[in-house]
């Protein structure tokens, strides 16, 4: 048996606000890890993307994620974020000026009915053209015990996002 | 391959094959065929490029095969990294044409916190420091970073890393980094702050189909 990752799907995310994963978590695998990459909003600057799980009704948009990140910037002081009962995971992903971006994460439990939904995640990003680097260490929930099969993302200002591929494997 | 007209079982039709999308009844010249030509589908999608090891004292230890036409994201784990004097830095930077580029083409953010919190940052420096004062008493570094699109000439090169080791108390180093030019990235160098290093395991892995 092998003991690895697993790819499961790759799609391209390119001209849409928001973006659907589906038919990704299944009951093959508990946990599942994630990249980002090439993703930003052509010449658009300091964007970011947050993230949501789908269950068997669609997207999850009630008001039950929790997180906390550290928001670090080279030109500017670091931040600690955290928030509870928000719509969604917000900065799974950033960019700013067409230079793409690089982010991953975890994903435990998704598929489990009587567990949480927790992922882990983190982020780099040129995020303007003054010459700062945007990093993100962050962990989410989404405080529902039920089946998730796919997960979101979407642009959190409402603008296209272009040129991201997302790839999802099972972490054996 | 040999020429068989009952190719994959089917008979007088070419089939595609590909990877999660094989079709047909396989021999095992076959199958062997197919998976040099990453065309079989086997699970394990986390591959091994090259696993090098520090065996002397050197000032600078390359990563030179990252198959960057291949693998959109890579894998780096660094084992037991000394340098040959206490207190130093362990720098990256990347090669580009086979060339390390040691201009000011990098920018990183990193947390680090040990028996407080700092913040190392940089928008415009000639390397990423990827861990700070490392080996106090003697000890060594572990870590682990992701590289994202080395082998696209349309975007920046961006590193995620996280490497602990004992300094201050137990040293723990989370950082972003940019290689802010459209370079392709085919290679990296690694040195310490001052003086050289003596010992270090380096894998570099590609994560396909990413």
């Amino acid at each position: 048996m092998a003991t690895n990752l697993e790819f499961i799907k790759s799609e391209t995310v390119n001209q849409v606000i928001s973006f659907s994963m589906t038919d990704c978590f299944s009951d093959k695998y508990e946990n599942y890890f994630v990249t980002i990459q090439g993703l930003d909003h052509n010449n658009l600057t300091r964007h970011i993307t947050a993230l949501r799980f789908i269950n068997s009704s669609g997207v999850v948009t009630s008001a039950n994620y929790d997180l906390a990140k550290l928001g670090m910037m080279s030109n500017n002081t670091f931040s600690d974020d955290y928030a509870t009962a928000q719509t969604s995971i917000n900065e799974i992903s950033a960019d700013g000026y067409g230079k793409g971006s690089g982010s991953s994460f975890y994903v435990y439990n998704p598929y489990s009915s009587s567990n949480y939904t927790f992922v882990n995640y983190q982020v780099s990003a040129f995020y303007d053209i003054h010459g700062s680097t945007r990093g993100v260490k962050g962990i989410g929930v989404l405080n529902i015990a039920e089946t998730h099969t796919g997960f979101n993302i979407f642009d959190y200002g409402g603008f296209n996002m272009y040129n991201g591929k997302i790839s999802v494997f099972g972490v054996k | 391959m040999s020429d068989k007209s009952n190719k994959y079982g089917y008979v007088g039709v070419e089939v595609t094959q590909a990877f999660q999308a094989n079709k047909g009844i396989f021999d095992m010249a076959e199958i062997n065929n197919l998976v040099s030509e990453n065309k079989w589908t086997q699970y394990g999608q986390l591959e091994l490029i090259e696993t090098k090891e520090i065996t002397s004292t050197v000032s600078t230890f390359s990563l030179d095969n990252l198959q960057e036409n291949i693998y959109n994201v890579h894998f780096v784990t660094i084992t037991n990294w000394l340098p040959s004097n206490d207190d130093r830095h362990i720098g990256l930077r990347f090669k580009t044409g086979e060339v390390t580029d040691s201009g000011y083409n990098y920018q990183y953010v990193m947390q680090r916190n040990n028996t407080t919190g700092s913040e190392i940052k940089s928008g415009n420096d000639n390397k990423i420091w990827l861990a700070y004062n490392v080996g106090l008493t003697r000890e060594n570094l572990n870590g682990y970073f992701y590289i994202y699109n080395a082998g696209d000439s349309s975007k920046y090169t961006y590193v995620t890393s996280q490497n602990l080791h004992l300094g201050v108390g137990i040293d723990s180093n989370f950082l972003s980094g940019i290689y802010d030019t459209t370079n392709v990235v085919n290679g990296m160098e690694f040195f310490a702050s001052a003086d050289n290093m003596t010992n270090g395991i380096f894998s570099v892995y590609g994560i396909r189909y990413s």
